[in-house]
């Protein structure tokens, strides 16, 4: 019963969040590869740093993914652990993102890119963040 | 008696935040008196983009500001409606500085500038959305 009540619970937005953050948890699971396919592009960004390197992804790819793995599962089971990790992860993506395109050249990419890549990395980090603070309640 | 109540309820963290929205509204009303001592800083930053002339400052800096004070004004009184402003805002100053930082080149400023800036900028928004979020039921 518990686990049909958080299903209902839990709602189309954090389910559409855990999947997203489980592929997440996918792609740094494989940034070392990714590295080695396209090193000019692959490599992970921490903190506005761009890791290039096997060694470095084969590290860093690893120990995000299971953060990752672990916000998913937290959100999911919609455990009341999950909202500091929830709002620390709100205000590390937009510094990262700041971080790194303040080091980085203008970049390619056009801006209606940015534009939608950043509605989905922002949803992501601040809205769940917001969704699970206001919906707090419903965490157990 | 409701004014009484409001200000415990209210703590330390809102009321530090609505002092710093009515100042931001002072800077964005005063961004054409600004913009009269031209400097590689002046000028208002909006939509990722910085506006030059006293025209677009004077026009966009008195919306922003009026924004503002209503903002700092729900957020005083404790009102439900502050709510979905402070998720919009939670959203475009992320949007803003990111898409700020991506299209202009960078003035010359030190990392950790840029990382207390963030800090400060962040706060104001992401933190506050999260905080009412979070303490919705204390709004009316």
């Amino acid at each position: 019963m518990p686990n049909e009540n958080s299903g209902a619970s839990r709602g189309w937005f954090l389910t559409v969040m855990t999947v997203l953050f489980l592929l997440l948890a996918l792609s740094d699971f494989t940034k070392a590869l990714q590295f080695l396919g396209n090193p000019a592009v692959g490599g992970i960004v921490v903190f506005g740093h761009k890791f290039h390197g096997v060694a470095h992804n084969l590290i860093l790819g690893p120990i995000f993914g299971i953060v990752f793995l672990i916000y998913a599962y937290g959100i999911w089971k919609l455990r009341a652990w999950i909202l500091p990790l929830a709002f620390v992860y709100a205000f590390y993506v937009p510094y990262n993102l700041v971080l790194f395109w303040y080091t980085q050249a203008p970049g390619p990419r056009p801006i209606p890119f940015i534009v939608v890549y950043l509605a989905i990395a922002l949803t992501g980090s601040i809205g769940t963040a917001i969704y699970l603070a206001y919906h707090r309640e419903r965490l157990s | 008696m409701a004014n009484e109540n409001a200000r415990p309820q209210r703590g330390t963290f809102l009321t530090v935040m609505t002092v710093l929205f009515v100042l931001l509204a002072i800077s964005d009303f005063a961004k054409p008196i600004q913009f009269g001592h031209p400097n590689a800083a002046a000028g208002i930053v909006e939509f990722g983009r910085k506006f030059h002339g006293v025209m677009p400052n004077l026009i966009l800096g008195t919306l922003f500001g009026i924004l503002f004070l209503v903002y700092a004004y729900g957020l005083w009184n404790l009102r439900s409606w502050v709510l979905p402003i402070a998720i919009g805002y939670a959203f475009y100053v992320p949007y803003n500085v990111v898409l700020f930082t991506y299209r202009e080149p960078p003035v010359i400023r030190s990392i950790p500038f840029i990382v207390i800036w963030l800090a400060v900028a962040l706060t104001g928004s992401i933190g506050t959305a999260i905080y009412v979020a979070y303490n919705h039921q204390t709004l009316r």
